[in-house]
């Protein structure tokens, strides 16, 4: 795919709202605008404590939300609106407040989306807005939160951070002899700094996903690779949300749903980034990852869920041997274990793997990795307005870089958390 | 309230000579009860859909971002109330060429009626919430049930020859169906041993 100067991709979206509009046809429902069941809102009051090293929010290699603390906060809190304008023409937008992120407030996902109503086995529908690329099967509860854990895996927890996109995405669908395939395609701007995190900070495991104005905290000190190799070049906080280089990124999402108990996706994602390009103190990651899923009902009330990623990200200039100044491949996986209990609640079990290796500088910026983690979490909703869920995460890893903060390579954590989320 | 869907049956057993008890049980490979399976009874001679029968209230809601029940069964003729109990709105539809019909967006408190009038299979969808699906059984028999979690159901039925069959939306068969053809003089039970395709799971699809 070439990419597309970004003044084309001005003119071109009125463009595709007029079509959008003309395609829907006059609506035969009631426009729902601002009637009640077009929003919703929740807040999530979490209690928590950890121990272990310094967490990542607070400028430190932790892997978890929560490090060395005992806390009480706001998790989130969010009001979560979907106008319907036509029958098949709808949108999305959700407001976020978090009380533990650099910028507490933000727009998370807004997106309009068009769907016509099928009239076979074949469907398919539109969306364009600034929206998560569909990798993470976790994140089916309402508003892109986990429902079966609070802290989400490590490639999810990825996701909800760096890959926030503005795009368009087209996704169709086929049924036939029970089989269901389905083809999804994005093209998106404003995801050059993905991969920024994930090298300089490495993998970790929290719930707290970015909105369109996020700047998410690198490990802090004028000793801390990013600082040896760009000094004042690379701002301090990395904004997930940007375009940098103006060129188009672009994901390819194929699924399949047999006629048994299992449904599979693999996906490709290519940001296409120019790593040579800066702005503002932020740089441009040229990044690529392959991710792999599959969903297995075990019985009518357990499922085992599974996903596998495995991606390269690079920025800066040449170093020779084709690699960049900051070079890094990456990889993580996950089984997820979830079952349903008679009385509504639910007792879930994750075991994350994760990794990275980086392939330039290791002197003084080694990126590389390895890492475990244990999550056993069980949620329960109390009413029609209260969800109660705790969470306990241990994680194990092995960073070199730590030696930046004084602190041994391999650290351990573990993390408890009790979350009271009351909704509308 | 399991048994109020064989009350139809048992005011037309009165009418008949001589009725028989028409046990059916059906159960998985490994003897586990499968419900929401529809059992048909179809006389060799044939029997009409009384008035009363038709006229009955059928419902299929729309709770908790799902539909409910999973399988209706319904005689054919009959209408079916559609009200959404959601706080949500829902888009349902239907592109089973049985009868292909959707009612565009509607919310809480509100509800859409249609009327059946071809037997046949009406897969039912949400267009709002992908992950909603239910099935509406239309039969042209007044001689029907829906297994519940015991998997069993019992027909009053007239004596005499005729078919029964075994319908759900995920057995392993021709049109997910199975019949087999008997003589019934006085009480009868029957089993089925079936092979039911589990559901693909819904988690994190698109």
């Amino acid at each position: 795919m070439k990419a597309l100067p970004t003044k084309t991709i001005g003119w071109l979206a009125p463009a595709f709202w007029a079509s959008l509009w003309l395609c829907s046809g006059v609506a035969q429902a009631e426009t729902q605008l601002f009637d009640p069941g077009t929003y919703t809102a929740w807040i999530d009051l979490r209690v928590a404590t950890a121990d272990g090293e310094r967490d990542w929010l607070d400028g430190g290699f932790g892997k978890l939300r929560y490090g060395d603390e005992t806390t009480a906060s706001i998790a989130q809190a969010a009001v979560l609106w979907k106008p319907q304008f036509t029958d098949t023409l709808s949108g999305y937008m959700l407001l976020q407040g978090v009380s533990d992120a650099e910028v507490p407030l933000g727009v998370e996902e807004a997106y309009i989306q068009w769907k016509p109503v099928p009239k076979s086995g074949f469907r398919y529908g539109v969306r364009a807005g600034q929206m998560f690329p569909p990798v993470s099967m976790e994140h089916d509860g309402t508003g892109w939160t986990p429902s079966r854990t609070i802290t989400p895996s490590a490639i999810n927890s990825w996701i909800g951070e760096e890959v926030l996109v503005r795009g368009l995405e087209v996704n169709a669908q086929q049924t036939f002899g029970g089989h269901r395939l389905g083809l999804t395609l994005g093209g998106f701007t404003r995801d050059d700094t993905a991969g920024t995190l994930l090298s300089w900070r490495g993998w970790a495991l929290h719930d707290i996903s970015s909105a369109d104005n996020s700047e998410l905290m690198l490990p802090d000190g004028e000793n801390q690779g990013w600082y040896r190799i760009f000094h004042d070049n690379q701002a301090e906080m990395s904004r997930p949300v940007v375009e940098v280089d103006g060129r188009l990124g672009y994901y390819v999402r194929l699924d399949w749903k047999a006629p048994a108990a299992l449904a599979v996706n693999a996906e490709f994602y290519d940001n296409q980034g120019n790593p040579n390009a800066v702005r503002n103190g932020q740089w441009a990651w040229g990044t690529r990852f392959y991710n792999l899923g599959a969903a297995y009902r075990l019985t009518a009330t357990d499922e085992l869920l599974s996903q596998y990623m495995v991606g390269h990200t690079i920025t800066g200039w040449q170093v020779g041997r084709g690699r960049y100044v900051v070079d890094v491949g990456f990889e993580s996986a996950y089984v997820l274990w979830s079952h349903r209990c008679d009385n509504g609640s639910r007792l879930t079990g994750r075991f994350d793997y994760f990794a990275a290796k980086d392939h330039s500088r290791r002197q003084i910026d080694d990126n590389s990795e390895t890492g475990y983690a244990a999550t056993l979490a069980w949620l329960k909703p109390m009413s029609d307005h209260l969800d109660v869920a705790v969470e306990a995460l241990h994680v194990v890893s092995d960073r070199p870089a730590r030696a930046t903060h004084l602190l041994t390579a391999q650290q351990g954590q573990t993390q408890l958390q009790l979350a009271l989320k009351l909704h509308l | 309230m399991k048994y109020l869907f064989l009350l139809p049956a048992l005011l037309l057993a009165g009418s008949q000579a001589t009725a028989a008890d028409l046990t059916v049980a059906v159960s998985d490979a490994g003897g586990k009860p499968v419900p929401n399976t529809v059992v048909t009874w179809i006389p060799a001679a044939g029997a009409a859909i009384p008035a009363a029968e038709k006229g009955k209230v059928f419902v299929m809601s729309q709770q908790n971002v799902q539909f409910l029940p999973y399988v209706l069964a319904v005689p054919a003729g009959a209408t079916v109330n559609f009200p959404n109990k959601d706080r949500v709105n829902h888009h349902v539809y239907s592109f089973s060429p049985v009868q292909p019909f959707q009612f565009p967006l509607y919310g809480k408190g509100k509800s859409h009626i249609m009327k059946f009038d071809r037997p046949g299979t009406v897969a039912l969808g949400c267009n709002i919430h992908d992950s909603m699906a239910a099935y509406i059984r239309v039969v042209d028999t007044p001689f029907y049930a829906t297994t519940d979690g015991t998997g069993r159901v019992m027909l009053k039925v007239p004596d005499g020859a005729g078919s029964l069959a075994i319908w759900h939306p995920g057995l392993d068969a021709p049109e997910h169906q199975m019949a087999r053809a008997l003589k019934l003089a006085g009480p009868s039970a029957q089993t089925f041993s079936v092979k039911v395709r589990p559901s693909a799971p819904t988690a994190g699809q698109y």
